[in-house]
């Protein structure tokens, strides 16, 4: 009996053993890149008036876009978590007033450390999701494809969206914000 | 022995399992907050864009646009003396393309030192 025993721990021991080599592997790192601002939807010569009806766009193209960098060592799984927001509020004004805001998101995992190549690879996530699992793709050795630092591949998230109509609200600032979770 | 054995690998299954269980709840990586922000503008205001042509040569030209009111919108030009020397009506939600002053009625304005006022009636 005892020897029994004995043995099952070792082999459980021996299983558990194997699972920490994997959640071992290196670190997962995540920045918003470098200037980014927020989601401004103000542009010079593109006024957003009250009651005008009308939609306003960034695309993933627009300098505006936020771009997220996540930097894992090939096959890590990750979990992206976004809490979204469907409107932008007004809080100064009384009664508050507030403008429909649909977010949107690409994702980039093909391997590419270049921000500008990912960019293009981008492919779109479904907003009605707010979980996104995936793995870490492995390095693509392609010219122009900067090297991996320390066995790091990068993968880009990339959120921008629509807001509007504009319907007749009290002029003002409006904002909100949205969360962004990286889960590994 | 076989004791001593056994409660080693107790001790060094405990451990494992401590270990493995901390290491599979999984990381949060904090991005951060997203701010997504506009300033809407009020249906009484109105924006004028003045486009320099390439060195200046035909000072003036430019847009003017009202947008978001149903109505159309006079303009009236005063000069220092108050006298109306100019009136122009603009639709709503679309440009008015001002066209640029030749450089001798902008050197005739420069000499007589005139200035003009926007007003919206």
């Amino acid at each position: 009996m005892r020897i029994g025993v004995l043995i099952f721990m070792m082999l459980w021991n021996w299983t558990l053993g194997n699972h920490s080599v994997i959640a071992q592997r290196g670190t997962v790192l995540a920045r918003i890149m470098n200037g980014y601002t927020g989601l401004v939807f103000d542009q010079i010569g593109v006024p957003i008036i009250s009651g005008n009806q009308q939609s306003y766009s960034i695309d993933i193209l627009d300098s505006r876009t936020l771009v997220v960098e996540i930097a894992a060592p090939a096959r890590t799984p990750l979990m992206i978590q976004i809490q979204p927001v469907a409107e932008i509020w007004n809080n100064s004004a009384a009664p508050s007033s507030s403008i429909p805001f649909a977010w949107e998101a690409a994702f980039c995992n093909e391997g590419l450390n270049d921000e500008r190549m990912a960019r293009s690879q981008a492919v779109p996530l479904d907003p009605n999701q707010n979980n996104f699992q995936f793995e870490m793709s492995y390095y693509q050795n392609i010219p122009g494809n900067p090297e991996p630092v320390e066995n790091r591949v990068k993968a880009f998230l990339y959120v921008y969206g629509r807001l509007g109509p504009i319907g007749p609200v009290t002029p003002g600032y409006f904002t909100n914000s949205m969360n962004i979770e990286v889960w590994y | 022995m076989k004791t001593l054995l056994l409660w080693y690998t107790a001790l060094a299954t405990a451990l494992s399992t401590g270990r493995v269980w901390g290491q599979t709840t999984p990381t949060n990586l904090s991005i951060g907050t997203l701010r997504i922000s506009a300033q809407v503008r009020s249906l009484r205001q109105f924006y004028w864009v003045r486009e320099l042509p390439p060195h200046d040569e035909n000072p003036g030209g430019g847009r003017l646009g009202y947008f978001g009111s149903e109505t159309p919108l006079t303009l009236l030009w005063r000069n220092g003396n108050g006298i109306v020397s100019r009136v122009q009506c603009l639709h709503p939600n679309t440009w008015f393309i001002e066209p640029a002053e030749s450089p001798a009625d902008s050197m005739n304005k420069a000499r007589m030192g005139s200035t003009i006022q926007l007003e919206i009636e």
